[in-house]
């Protein structure tokens, strides 16, 4: 105990050392103040003295906590630049621990390889735990004095962002590991986390093209049955100057040539889709992860509010995507954005946990198999 | 009483190729200071890690202090001062020994008391609260020695302890591991100052190629090197030369100009038969009291520096005198070149009737001394190849 206790001493003076944790501190502490600035009054939101008129209470919070909390202060500095500052504050921490001379000091104690691993594993993610906590507790009461908003589940950050930088921390220990270089290890992590967002984006995008494409598909069959019956009620009387029929008669024709279109791109939307999220399920989900932030800060009704208010901005586009229709497009947004909800924190964090340890059981085997 | 180390059969390839240590068996008793020499990629190094757990072995079998070789929990007893260390250096003098004793299962209230007793046995007191990336090299070596004892270890495990340490600091962790042995501590020093492991160590070995060349006491390792050398004050040691082997014939001796079996110059490869030196600069000059050699090794030696002759030379640079050398009655090889006598015996007693006889010739003896081979006479022994008249190559065997 006395040895874990002596480590994370040596890991808090170590982090108190480097500049950068305090350079990230200031940034955070900036971020607040600027966060700051920003208030609710009655229905209205205020911004360092101007006043944005919303007239809406519910919606000015909604706005505040999605626009101030969830993209910038959570979305932007949060997920990305807060992690990519500490992952350049801790990437040195292996390549360091291995170097020669350092390491021999170490390894002659009486400690294991894989607890002092395992330890110093655990130390890099104080870092963020700091900062995150201070973040924290900066939101927390900005929000309440500047917008009313008593929201403890913010609180909820700390784990969420502290899980989501362990997932890229384990890749950036394995490449120090491997390398034992701070430079490499912090560009192959790079690569990896980039790789990542980018399968993240793309497969929520490929899944709204499946929707509209599924959508579409069912609509045309369905349109196909129903004009294919109208045909065959058609009356004579009913259609003298043969109006009806020639409507009905293009219709058929035209459905009945989008509709192979639209099932190829549909099967080739499920392929890609089915790929992504195969691959998506063995990579830690880093957006879905920090997406759970967004979950516990913003309800599913205020979601479908926002989606309602947006309806009247979305795209006006009106030709087709890949075969599906304008309107099956904008109805795929909802539908996804509630598929996307419905997936489970166990799934999310379960599935990238796996990843973790998978990845981690790999550094700690050549840290512990390895001769310093 | 068991050893404080006991090795039998350590070995270490490096993949699969690369053989660092080739069954090394070694033993280190309780309360010996024991030096561990050796040439630049012997093993040393390797050896000291695989008994501190930095490296796997590929074969160990012995103990430390009892418990088997990679057995984590006896490190809690043992001390280590690795080579070329790097300290955290955001930490102080004594946060560092706080640190590294707590890694050691030191109890915090003893790490305290520890680090502050340490500082000032290593001459760090002053220094205790300034950051260790201020340190220099020496202080660092202060620091790291300080570290290897913060839990009163019984073995001690030092690897190039006064590597960059000025000669007042040398003598303090010479008096260290004085101390050390008082207290029936073991102390294990891999070293290439071998002066200072000739001052402080009760026994060595010298690793070459990843085998034990030698292993022993000193005194064990260099008797089979010892003799007297006596010099005469010879207005012309030249003309001199027939009356003294008329002497040591008187006494016994018989004299030819021939290296005998058993000096120290029977060890050359291939010697050619003895015959006058010819001098070939100061190079060979100091070892031509010896003899001539083929021209090959010859060259070869004229080739190396002078600063490292591959056997035992004398301490002085013999001027142009030849060389007659033969046997005493006793059968001790002796040696005569100019006012020089050389007689192959550590006994006094031997070597009374000869002083007794140049005096009754009326011969002046100037001084009589006693040599032994040095630590790094020996050390240079082990690591010349027989064979080629020269070094070994540096690293591990490859395979």
């Amino acid at each position: 105990m006395s040895q874990t206790f002596a480590l994370l001493v040596d890991s808090y003076r170590e982090l108190n050392a480097r500049k950068l944790f305090w350079i990230t501190l200031i940034i955070s502490g900036l971020i607040i103040g600027a966060f700051a600035l920003v208030g609710i009054k009655d229905n209205d939101i205020t911004f360092a003295g101007a006043t944005w008129y919303v007239y809406d209470h519910d919606m000015a919070v909604l706005l505040y906590k999605s626009v101030v909390l969830s993209t910038i202060a959570i979305g932007v500095w949060l997920s990305w630049g807060a992690i990519v500052l500490a992952l350049i504050s801790t990437g040195g921490i292996f390549p360091d621990l291995i170097s020669s001379g350092a390491i021999d000091l170490y390894l002659s104690k009486p400690i294991g390889r894989l607890r002092l691993f395992l330890t110093k594993y655990l130390m890099g993610l104080l870092f963020v735990t700091l900062q995150v906590g201070i973040f924290a507790v900066g939101c927390f009461l900005i929000m309440g004095l500047r917008a009313h908003i008593w929201q403890p589940s913010l609180f909820l950050m700390i784990p969420i962002e502290v899980l989501l930088f362990s997932y890229i921390f384990a890749f950036c220990v394995l490449w120090g590991v491997w390398t034992r270089s701070t430079i490499a290890a912090l560009l192959l992590t790079a690569l990896v986390w980039l790789m990542i967002a980018a399968v993240q984006r793309v497969e929520p995008a490929v899944l709204a093209i499946q929707v509209a494409l599924e959508k579409s598909a069912a609509r045309i069959d369905h349109d196909l049955h129903d004009v294919e019956k109208q045909q065959a009620n058609l009356k004579p009387s009913h259609d003298l100057l043969g109006w009806n029929s020639t409507y009905l008669r293009e219709k058929h024709k035209s459905d009945v040539n989008n509709l192979p279109r639209v099932q190829t791109n549909l099967a080739r939307a499920r392929f890609f889709h089915t790929m992504l999220a195969d691959f998506e399920i063995v990579i830690p989900k880093t957006t879905e992860t920090n997406n759970l932030l967004d979950r516990t800060i913003i309800s599913d009704e205020e979601v479908a509010r926002m989606s309602d208010a947006g309806e009247g901005r979305r795209s006006r586009r009106n030709e087709d995507f890949l075969g599906a229709s304008r309107q099956d497009v904008r109805a795929a947004g909802p539908e996804v954005q509630q598929r996307l909800r419905e997936r489970t924190p166990l799934r999310i964090i379960g599935t990238s946990l796996v990843c973790e340890a998978v990845v981690l059981a790999l550094a700690a085997w050549i840290f512990c198999r390895r001769d310093y | 009483m068991t050893n404080a180390i006991d090795l039998q059969n350590v070995a270490k390839i490096y993949r699969g190729r690369v053989h660092a240590l080739q069954g090394i068996s070694m033993q280190v008793r309780r309360g010996e200071v024991f030096g561990l020499l050796g040439p630049n990629g012997a093993g040393k190094s390797t050896l000291v890690k695989i008994m501190m757990t930095v490296v796997h072995p590929t074969r160990a079998e012995g103990t430390l202090l009892g418990q088997p070789v990679g057995s984590k929990g006896i490190l809690a007893r043992v001390g280590y001062l690795p080579e070329n260390h790097r300290f955290p250096r955001y930490l102080t003098g004594r946060q560092t020994l706080e640190f590294f004793g707590a890694m050691a299962k030191v109890d915090r209230a003893t790490a305290r008391r520890r680090a502050t007793e340490l500082l000032d046995t290593v001459g760090m007191r002053d220094w205790a609260g300034h950051k260790v990336s201020t340190y220099s090299k020496g202080m660092m070596q202060r620091i790291g020695l300080a570290q290897a004892l913060m839990n009163d270890p019984d073995l001690v495990l030092l690897d190039e302890p006064t590597d960059g340490v000025d000669p007042l600091g040398r003598r303090d962790i010479r008096d260290v591991l004085q101390r050390l042995r008082e207290r029936g501590k073991t102390v294990f020093i891999n070293s290439h100052l071998l002066s200072e492991l000739e001052m402080i160590c009760d026994r060595v070995a010298i690793l070459v190629h990843g085998q034990v060349a030698r292993q022993g006491t000193i005194d064990e390792l260099t008797r089979h090197n010892q003799r007297y050398e006596i010099e005469l004050a010879l207005p012309d040691p030249a003309a001199a030369r027939m009356v003294i082997r008329g002497v040591l014939e008187r006494i016994g001796a018989s004299l030819a100009e021939k290296a005998p079996a058993g000096s120290p110059v029977a060890a050359l490869p291939a010697a050619s038969p003895v015959a006058e030196m010819e001098f070939r600069g100061p190079t060979l000059g100091r070892l031509g009291y010896m003899h001539a050699m083929p021209s090959g090794a010859a060259q070869a030696l004229a080739d190396m520096p002078p600063t490292a002759p591959p056997w035992p030379v004398p301490a002085f640079a013999p001027p142009r005198f030849a060389v007659d050398a033969g046997q005493l009655a006793g059968g001790q090889w002796v040696e005569v070149e100019g006012p020089w006598i050389r007689a192959g015996t550590a006994e006094p007693e031997a070597i009374q009737p000869l002083l007794d006889a140049l005096r009754g010739a009326g011969l002046v003896i100037r001084r009589v001394m006693p040599i032994r081979q040095s630590l790094e006479d020996l050390f240079m022994e082990a690591v010349i190849d027989p064979a080629s008249g020269r070094a070994y190559a540096p690293g591990g065997t490859r395979r």
